[in-house]
């Protein structure tokens, strides 16, 4: 059924968000393999009308205005598609990175095969997050999260590798169980609630005393669900296995689109379907804070002993997304906003890592930490922005990393779970230990005598490819910029205050 | 009417001066100017006291600037000391092919160093102390030898650990004052024994007073001499600043339900303070390197320093005094101990051309180790009397001789960190760099001068001239010459020892970072057992014969409908 309101623009734009980038995708996949500059532009094209319209958005939001699409799906399940604050940093987040990730991937994928195939996936991964994130409905997730799955997993065996096969197999053995659970989760609520849009506050508060136990395994079902793209432990491990991936792919996979898709997820959950009252009243989040600080510790502790150095970043990614879920099961307003914050702030610093290595990669042949000495003569300004990330995940003030861990420390101590802190000195200080040891290297050792096992790009203007370089140093300063403007009102500190003064009602 | 901006160039100018050579390729006349000039503005802010400064775009509650007569010193003397050592290692560092690295990680210590002192607020100090511990490191290890990477290395493991033990005191603390991060707020909050045994810690291990002091005569011998001169002189200071903003607060319940007040804990600190003071001597004493033996003093006058901290826990009404006496005893040992660092380098660096200019170096190499024990005429006498003021009521009386015997004992460490010093001529045959010696004798006429120039000390320094004063702190000083001539005289050498009790955290250091690289905890991901999962699937796939897709689909919603079923009536 179609509404009067249907044309207007308020509910167009949506749709018009999701579309700009699958209508390019969809493009891609039907041009040529030689014909580079099409594609490119296509590619830009649609960042540039979808950065636009997300500006647009959320200029709207601010003044007020409320953005809702729906389209009749399932019966009381309508597919909805909102434009709430939440929904628009998770979109902001994707657009902006985007962008930064598809100059990379032109620039790291140039002259290799399979162009076509790679970008339109691409697009469409990003086309499944931006919809994941406007989803105004469980059951409208639920779709785009099983999309997001589907899109990613040609982009993970990009390379057609025994390796990336075996992981692809892993990666898609994982996500499309936990994508089974989070159905099963959704169709329970569904058969005692049926579906409403999210709602601030949650809509099953007043069920909690007739089916307790029913929104219990809900809740369990669901947060498996979402914990293996999560990367909860123990369902993390596709995610250190999927680094074999190109990498573009595992930036986007563990700075916007699949990592962050659980981590996103569990807030709507915990937030917007529960509520933080009926959470609590079932006694959820407690189990759940266990299982989010366990998993930062022990990640961290088997990052130290990686030695390959986009594998200590994988780990890295199941520690710090794990910083959301933390802050999410705090459930207090200020842990909240450290850990809305920090799926920006973790984005954009995690994004940085990963296109440094992958400069590191493409550039000198650099995999191992121990390859790494003497680095930052060679490539100053990548080795610059790598330690911008990895001094930001560490907690490093003023870099985005610490304004996060400056709130959950804080939201934990507000809501009386003061070995919380603990946790967090103890995340920092692993943080340190494997982090560190690769800025050492990177600056202070020597490079190796032999010469480095490769040497691209020493005829070009910068240490590297301009489309490699430029993107890490994009992002780079993004992350300090968010940590030193913290209190602007533009920054995402600023949103995440915005959005959680709705969520507590403040 | 100067504008509260200025608060915010303080902190800027450095990082300023920082893009500026990164844009160009580092020259040593760039290096000197830069180095030097980003210290003015803070010169400039301390003179001026602009109106208090608020930047919120930064985060909420973040307050820069002050008129306090404490930060105002405090200010001036840190960008004083860094501006001379600043220009002194524009020469000293001429011809360092990593200057550039040298220059970059100097300004932003430079600059996180000036913001911690002008902060107001908890979470500003806090990113200042960062930014300076943290670059600190480049410092410490720009040498790049073998001894200089194992104290970088001990000096980062603990750094890391201080800076998240003071992050997680300054979170409790802020969630103790309601959520503000305002010191003025803070000391109305109550203060449990936990926070303040974070804060102490953190800062502590910056500080660097017994026991917490165990990174210091390894990393100070280990950086270049100016960089130890600003360490030993400034950097190290930022702990006690710290501990002077954070603490104390109002007393708090404990669990049992008792009152908590960090009086309690003051005598302990004041004992650890004194400890310390001797601890240093004793060590000093022992060494045969006079970047370390200078080291140790530094350990030992950290000690009073933290004896003044500890103090005004005890005597809350006299905050204010105390906060005079602390920054007299900080502006005191801050110049000449950076003017002894130097000379070190000074002195290795070249020869004395004549017998003149010898005597000239070894009178002026005097005035700042005399200064550190006391003597009068100089900043030294100042402080001690500063102090004593304070210590008249009965009760403190127990304390005075410990003073006393500290003045004699800490002219004996400086005594052979002077003789080690006198001995660096020997093995050099070049002539004495003219600039640095020019820099280095501006600095240590400093203890002379100060007296003279600084209206705060100069009401003390009256008071030292009293003659029975002047007798009073005569008699440790001789005491102590005397012990040293009998000492040079009759070639006493002190015991050796062997290094690895000299550092024994040094091996500790390596043993934790070893361990680290080793596996602490199983893996227990799930493997798949690859095999046996694809024969079972073949084997499914034959099982249907061609149909697979369908009937496993039907079997997956038959699960699910049965499993409802079982879960739904369960629950309702």
């Amino acid at each position: 059924m179609i509404s009067a309101s249907f044309f207007s623009w308020t509910s167009i734009l949506p749709v018009l968000i999701i579309l700009s980038s699958l209508i390019p995708g969809l493009l891609i996949f039907a041009t040529p393999e030689a014909a580079t500059r099409q594609r490119t532009l296509l590619n830009l094209g649609g960042i540039a009308v979808k950065l636009i319209l997300v500006g647009l958005m959320l200029y709207g939001v601010s003044q007020g205005q409320s953005f809702r699409f729906e389209l009749s799906f399932l019966p009381g399940a309508p597919l909805v598609l909102q434009g709430d604050a939440l929904a628009l940093q998770f979109v902001s987040l994707s657009s902006v990175l985007w962008l930064a990730t598809t100059i990379y991937a032109i620039g790291y994928l140039e002259g290799s095969p399979l162009r076509s195939r790679f970008f339109g996936y691409f697009s469409l991964c990003v086309s499944a997050t931006v919809g994941l994130a406007l989803a105004g409905n469980l059951v409208s997730f639920v779709l785009f999260y099983e999309l997001l799955t589907l899109a990613t997993f040609p982009l993970v065996v990009h390379r057609g590798t025994a390796q990336a096969l075996k992981a692809g197999r892993v990666y898609l053995a994982y996500t499309l169980g936990g994508g089974t659970l989070l159905l099963m989760g959704a169709a329970m609520l569904h058969s005692v609630a049926t579906t409403p849009d999210f709602i601030p506050g949650g809509y099953l508060l007043a069920l909690t005393d007739e089916h307790g136990f029913l929104l219990q395994t809900a809740f369990v079902l669901m947060i498996a669900g979402l914990g293996v793209k999560a990367a909860l432990i123990p369902l993390h491990s596709w995610l250190p296995q999927a680094m074999v991936a190109p990498a573009p792919v595992s930036a986007l996979l563990h700075a916007v689109a699949v990592v962050k898709a659980g981590a996103f997820g569990i807030i709507r959950v915990v937030y917007d379907v529960y509520g933080v009252d009926a959470s609590a009243l079932l006694s959820l989040t407690q189990p759940l804070l266990w299982l989010a600080a366990t998993t930062m510790i022990y990640a961290s502790i088997r990052a130290l002993q990686q030695q390959d150095i986009k594998r200590r970043l994988a780990y890295s990614t199941v520690s710090q997304v794990s910083y959301i879920t933390l802050g999410v099961a705090l459930i207090g307003p200020i842990a909240a906003v450290g850990a809305i914050v920090h799926l920006v702030h973790q984005g954009l610093m995690k994004v940085t890592l990963f296109f440094c290595a992958g400069n590191f990669a493409e550039t000198l042949g650099i995999h191992k930490v121990q390859e790494m000495n003497g680095l930052g003569q060679r490539m100053p300004w990548s080795m610059a922005a790598f330690s911008i990330g990895a001094l930001g995940m560490i907690g490093v003030p003023p870099v985005a990393g610490f304004i996060s861990k400056w709130y959950l420390g804080l939201g934990a101590l507000e809501v009386g779970q003061d070995w919380v802190v603990w946790i967090l000195v103890g995340s920092a200080l692993l943080n340190a230990a494997y982090f560190l040891p690769l800025l050492y290297r990177g600056w202070f050792g020597k490079p190796p005598i032999s010469g480095w096992p490769k040497d691209n790009f020493t005829e070009r203007r910068f240490e590297t490819h301009w489309m490699l370089l430029m993107p890490a140093l994009f992002t780079a300063l993004l992350s300090l910029l968010v940590g030193i403007f913290a209190g602007s009102v533009f920054s995402p500190l600023g949103w995440s205050e915005f959005i959680i003064s709705q969520e507590f009602a403040l | 009417m100067i504008s509260g901006l200025l608060w915010f160039i303080v902190p800027l100018a450095p990082l300023i001066a920082l893009a500026l050579i990164m844009a160009r390729p580092a020259s040593s006349v760039l290096a000197i100017r830069c180095l030097t000039i980003s210290c003015i503005p803070a010169l400039f802010a301390a003179w001026l006291v602009p109106p208090v400064l608020d930047p919120v775009v930064l985060w909420q509650g973040a307050l820069w600037g002050s008129d306090q007569p404490l930060v105002r010193a405090w200010l001036a003397f840190t960008a004083a000391l860094w501006a001379m050592a600043g220009a002194y290692a524009g020469f000293s560092q001429r011809y360092d092919k990593n200057l550039r690295r040298f220059c970059v990680f100097w300004l932003i210590a430079l600059s996180g160093n000036l913001l911690l002192i002008l902060a107001r607020d908890a979470l500003s100090f806090y990113v200042g102390f960062s930014m300076m511990s943290l670059s600190a490191y480049g410092l410490v290890i720009h040498n790049g030898t073998s001894s200089a990477r194992r104290a970088g290395r001990l000096y980062l493991q603990l750094a890391i650990i201080g800076e998240v033990l003071l992050l997680a005191g300054i979170m409790m603390r802020t969630h103790a004052a309601g959520g503000s991060l305002l010191f003025t707020d803070w000391i109305n909050a109550p203060l449990d024994p936990v926070t303040a045994a974070l804060l102490i810690a953190g800062l502590g291990l910056k500080a660097g007073f017994w026991p917490l002091h165990v990174w210091l005569p390894v990393a100070h011998p280990a950086a270049p001499a100016p960089a130890s001169a600003v360490l030993s002189g400034t950097m190290i200071k930022a702990g006690i600043v710290g501990l002077w903003f954070f603490l104390p607060g109002q007393p708090a319940s404990l669990p049992d339900g008792t009152l908590w007040h960090l009086q309690s804990w003051s005598d302990a600190a004041m004992t650890i303070g004194i400890i310390s003071a001797f601890f240093g001597v004793a060590a000093g004493l022992t060494r045969y390197d006079a970047k370390q033996v200078l080291a140790y003093s530094s350990v030992s006058q950290m000690g009073y320093l933290l004896f003044i901290v500890a103090l005004s826990w005890q005597l809350p009404d006299q905050k204010e005094l105390l906060a005079v006496v602390l920054v007299i005893y900080a502006v005191h040992h801050g110049f000449a101990k950076a003017a002894l660092f130097l000379a070190a380098d000074l002195f290795k660096s070249g020869r004395a051309s004549h017998v003149f200019q010898l005597s000239i170096m070894f009178l002026l190499l005097a005035l700042p180790a005399l200064a550190l024990s006391g003597m009068v005429f100089t900043t030294g006498a100042v402080a001690k009397i500063s102090l004593k003021s304070l210590l008249d009521s009965p009760e403190m009386l127990v304390w005075l001789p410990w003073l006393q015997a500290g003045a004699v004992t800490s002219l004996l460490v400086l005594a052979r960190a002077c003789y080690l010093i006198g001995a660096l001529q020997e093995k050099t045959d070049k002539t004495i760099p003219r600039p640095q010696l020019m820099i280095w004798a501006s600095l240590c006429v400093f203890p002379i001068l100060l007296p003279w120039l600084w209206p705060t000390m100069r009401d003390f320094f009256w008071q030292t001239l009293v003659p029975y004063n002047l007798l009073e702190a005569s008699w440790p000083l001789l005491t102590g010459l005397a012990i040293a001539v009998l000492a040079i005289q009759f070639r006493w050498r002190p015991p050796r020892i062997p290094p690895l009790l000299q550092h024994p955290f040094l091996a500790l250091s390596l043993v934790l970072k070893r361990r680290m690289n080793q596996a602490l905890l199983p893996s227990f991901e799930i493997e798949f057992p690859k095999q046996s999962l694809r024969a079972l699937e073949r084997r499914w796939n034959r099982f249907w014969q061609g149909g697979t897709v369908n009937r496993s689909a039907a079997l997956l919603v038959l699960f699910v409908i049965v499993a409802s079923l079982i879960i739904l009536p369960a629950s309702g």
